[in-house]
């Protein structure tokens, strides 16, 4: 039952200060909170960061079954404080390294930026086992709490819908198309969820290279509500999707680079239609990437470009620089949809080209902060992240990963190498609950472990 | 622009009621800002709280009421607006700053707010107080919440559940 990964950790009890000390030291006073009724204690629990309520989940059995409320599921969803945090998805590690950029803020404890969270992982199939090894599955897409998997055997895809804290999994219906390693997409909201699985068909050498894409729609308000894959639609002409950049979403469209020249693809999820869009100084562009800028819960997202700008006129320094879509500008054509949001500042991007070295980087967006993270030159992990803090308008490194030598699979090859070696940036917000998951109850979603009566 | 002031008119401009502390205290209040309790609503709409009756409230203390009633006023137009789509940014953030000033006070007072706000359904001041409650025990560990809210000191198998937790948890303490 229990995941080997958990071994390795601390039995000790933690001691409560060590991690919080510096954060408004308040006593509670027993006198006056022992006599809190019990809605009022849940409806402070519910108003706990996600971190916060699964450390005091432990205080006693009742807080502990509170994760399988619905109706303290609801109240956490609606009452607790958004978290901008970003995963790190480490190829065959068996977990998700979490950093938390607004922690990076606080001069104290650095290590507190960093935390590891262990991954559901799906248990190999018994018997077909032996002969084509194991199925493995690599992350492809995060939203709203909910990270998807992608199986990594070509053919017949398996997209699994994870949320790695309550390690709760539903898969989707298997993809109607066959694909090699196809770049995805997903949006969930409360009630619904869209995920977007495009490019990269297997089709035979003979075959006119028409590269299409798949949908699936699933909406408590529609029928069924358990959703359904959306006959494909083609890419533009000439289309190139590099699987490792994934899609951003904003406004009912999912967006995508394409490469060779570089062009962002736009879907419209509605008419099932794409078109393109003409990037910024697309001939100078090196590694870019499309993000989701803002989208706390209370702003609107927008699409954003991160990328390298290389042109050798002396008087356009190389930078790295940030660009907004301009809203409604989809349908027009040319560089003139983007603004420019931010670049980098020459001394950052001195330190940040020598850790890149050329080879590129990952890169996400989650509320006030974009991370940005070189691509690694050894080890899986990552080195040398850097965030954008917007609020602040302030470039800073983040804290060194403390968790680069606890690396239990490094050299294991073979096993989750359908997206390449290397790991993905993923702007991923730890939620208790994702409805959205739900909506796949048809197919029976089951808890792996954790669920002692 | 003035409207047309029908005389059974729930929302007419201004319309007073008087609320009475447990300790006999009378608050004279718009029936809007009232109005942000639900349990008051319904007497309000019924007609109550008008003239010389005040509507008794034995389980509040005038200390606590008037500063239940400071964030009624407060947020009375904000309520009226229907969760303020129309609000501006300004408005918005001076809601906030408010809020967090509003909040800023000791811990008994805190714990009567919140009661208060419990029972008369004022959900936005209920979610705000225990918002503040909940920063105060965010980094707390399991021990010191049971502590806190007088729970006796784990049974030696609770102690090896807790424990269990913290090793399926343990990112969670990292």
């Amino acid at each position: 039952m229990f995941n080997p990964h958990h071994l390795p950790l601390p039995v000790t009890l933690p001691s409560s200060s060590s991690s919080s000390s510096a954060a408004a030291v308040v006593d509670l006073d027993p006198r006056v909170w022992r006599r809190l009724p019990q809605p009022l204690v849940d409806r402070v629990l519910a108003c706990l960061p996600t971190p916060s309520f699964l450390r005091l989940r432990a205080a006693c059995r009742r807080f502990y079954s509170l994760l399988f409320s619905s109706p303290f599921l609801h109240s956490h969803l609606l009452l607790s404080p958004h978290l901008p945090f970003f995963a790190f998805a480490v190829p065959s590690s068996g977990h998700l390294l979490l950093l938390d950029p607004t922690a990076a803020t606080a001069q104290q404890h650095r290590s507190s930026s960093w935390s590891r969270l262990p991954l559901p992982l799906p248990l190999p199939p018994p018997g077909a086992a032996a002969a084509a090894g194991h199925a493995t599955f690599s992350p492809a897409a995060a939203s709203a709490g909910l990270l998807a998997f992608l199986s990594d055997a070509s053919g017949h895809k398996t997209l699994l819908l994870v949320n790695p804290i309550t390690r709760l999994l539903a898969p989707l219906p298997i993809c109607p198309n066959a694909r090699l390693s196809p770049t995805v997409g997903l949006a969930a909201g409360p009630t619904s969820f869209i995920a977007v699985v495009a490019g990269d068909d297997l089709v035979s050498p003979f075959a006119v290279k028409n590269i299409s894409a798949d949908t699936f729609v699933a909406d408590a308000a529609s029928a069924p509500p358990s959703g359904f894959w959306a006959p494909s639609s083609l890419l533009p002409r000439l289309s190139s999707l590099d699987p490792r950049a994934g899609m951003a979403f904003a406004s009912g469209r999912f967006y995508c680079m394409s490469s060779s020249p570089f062009a962002v693809l736009v879907f419209d999820v509605a008419t099932n239609a794409w078109t393109k869009v003409q990037p910024p100084m697309r001939r100078f562009l090196r590694s870019p990437a499309l993000v989701e800028l803002g989208g706390g819960r209370q702003s609107e997202v927008r699409v954003g470009m991160v990328a390298a700008v290389e042109k050798s006129r002396l008087s356009v320094p190389r930078s790295v620089r940030v660009w907004a879509l301009r809203s409604g500008a989809p349908s027009s054509s040319g560089g003139g949809a983007w603004t420019e949001v931010v670049r980098m500042p020459p001394d950052v991007h001195e330190q940040f080209a020598a850790a890149e070295g050329g080879r590129g980087f990952e890169c996400a967006a989650h509320g006030d902060f974009v991370v940005l993270a070189p691509r690694a030159a050894a080890g899986p992990a990552p080195e040398n992240v850097l965030i954008f803090d917007s609020r602040r308008d302030e470039w800073r490194w983040a804290p060194p990963c403390p968790y680069h030598h606890h690396h239990p699979y490094v050299g294991n090859g073979g096993a989750g190498g359908g997206g390449g070696a290397g790991f993905r940036l993923f702007a991923y917000e730890p939620r208790l609950a994702t409805p959205a998951i739900g909506l796949l109850d048809a197919t029976a979603p089951m808890a792996l472990h954790g669920m002692q009566g | 622009m003035a409207a047309p002031e029908s005389g059974d008119g729930n929302n007419g401009a201004a319309r007073m009621v008087t609320l009475i502390s447990s300790d006999n205290t009378r608050f004279e209040v718009e029936a809007a800002a009232a109005s942000l309790s639900q349990t008051l609503q319904l007497t309000i709409l019924d007609g109550g709280g008008g003239g010389g009756d005040g509507i008794p409230l034995p389980n509040v203390d005038s200390a606590t009421l008037s500063k239940v009633l400071e964030y009624c006023i407060k947020h009375a137009p904000a309520a009226a607006n229907g969760g303020a789509p129309n609000a501006t940014a300004v408005d918005r953030a001076e809601l906030e700053r408010f809020d967090n000033e509003f909040v800023n006070i000791d811990q008994s007072v805190l714990y009567s707010l919140i009661m208060a706000a419990h029972n008369l359904e004022i959900e936005g001041l209920q979610s705000l107080v225990a918002k503040k409650v909940a920063d105060m025990i965010k980094g707390k560990s399991p021990m010191e919440i049971r502590r806190t809210l007088g729970f006796p000191d784990p049974t030696p198998e609770e102690q090896a559940e807790m424990n269990a937790h913290m090793l399926e948890y343990g990112w969670a303490y990292e």
